[in-house]
């Protein structure tokens, strides 16, 4: 019995995690700009990967797997947002500005119909 | 000794990853754990040293754990702004000036910043933050400084 329920926590660790990366992706493509794909991206993909990690951790059960899953939830959440910072801080530098609603809406303006 | 306990840190890293893989890859290990712990140690010597006193490492880590729950909620806000029908984000950057001293308490923050729901930090110059919020609402918690008080109190009481 506490297997099956451990498989199904497990189950629904991984499938969360698969909708959270899911959602970074779908973020990467529909959010305006550079910027606003961080959030998706940074975010997303790193609860993604940390609940997926976790979801094949109780599968693996406790022993010397879990200990490497373990590390590698530590790795993601420290180099994530260090990575996040350090491309949005290249793309600030490199002059990009980020989108507001009020220049999406005069963009919009200026197109032709 | 700093770069030898930098290039143990990370070889032993490297051996719980790759444990039962033999020697090669051991012997593969202690050259990168060398190299990169190396170029490190050259490339933060520039900066101060962040001197952390055991007290203050144990805190740092509790912090980390209690700020690694608030990833969630950051996730789930992006994960409904992104899945509504009209993408429902109405971004604004702010700046915010830090009073924290240590660079170390500055670039805590600045990480905190990025793990709290809807806002990432951009740029970190001194003292002044460059933060991008994905709605105005989550510059709040920031310019009210809960963050930036809780790093106060854990690395800056001898300061």
């Amino acid at each position: 019995m506490s297997e099956f329920l451990l498989s199904v926590a497990a189950a629904l660790l991984i499938a969360s995690g698969c909708l959270f990366f899911l959602a970074g992706t779908v973020g990467l493509l529909r959010l305006p700009d550079f910027f606003c794909r961080l959030h998706a991206t940074t975010k997303c993909d790193a609860v993604g990967g940390v609940l997926i990690l976790l979801g094949v951790a109780l599968v693996a059960g406790a022993d010397g797997q879990t200990v490497r899953i373990v590390a590698l939830i530590a790795l993601i959440a420290i180099s994530s947002p260090t990575a996040g910072h350090a491309l949005a801080r290249a793309g600030w530098h490199a002059g990009h500005r980020p989108w507001t609603r009020e220049s999406g809406e005069k963009e919009k303006s200026h197109e032709p119909e | 000794m700093r770069p030898i306990s930098l290039i143990a840190g990370l070889f032993v890293f490297w051996l719980v990853l790759t444990a039962g893989l033999g020697g090669w890859s051991a012997l593969l290990g202690l050259f990168l754990a060398g190299t990169i712990g190396l170029t490190s140690v050259r490339v933060l010597a520039r900066h101060e040293e962040p001197a952390l006193s055991a007290g203050e490492l144990v805190g740092l880590t509790l912090y980390g754990f209690g700020l690694s729950a608030l990833i969630l909620p950051a996730a789930w806000q992006v994960l409904r702004a992104v899945m509504q029908r009209r993408i429902g984000v109405d971004p604004i950057v702010i700046e915010h000036r830090t009073a924290l001293r240590r660079r170390l308490a500055r670039v805590a923050l600045a990480n905190s910043i990025t793990l709290t729901p809807g806002t990432h930090c951009v740029d970190l110059d001194g003292d002044l933050l460059t933060i991008h919020c994905l709605e105005p609402r989550f510059a709040e918690p920031i310019l009210e400084g809960v963050l930036e008080q809780r790093l106060a109190r854990l690395l800056e009481r001898q300061a």
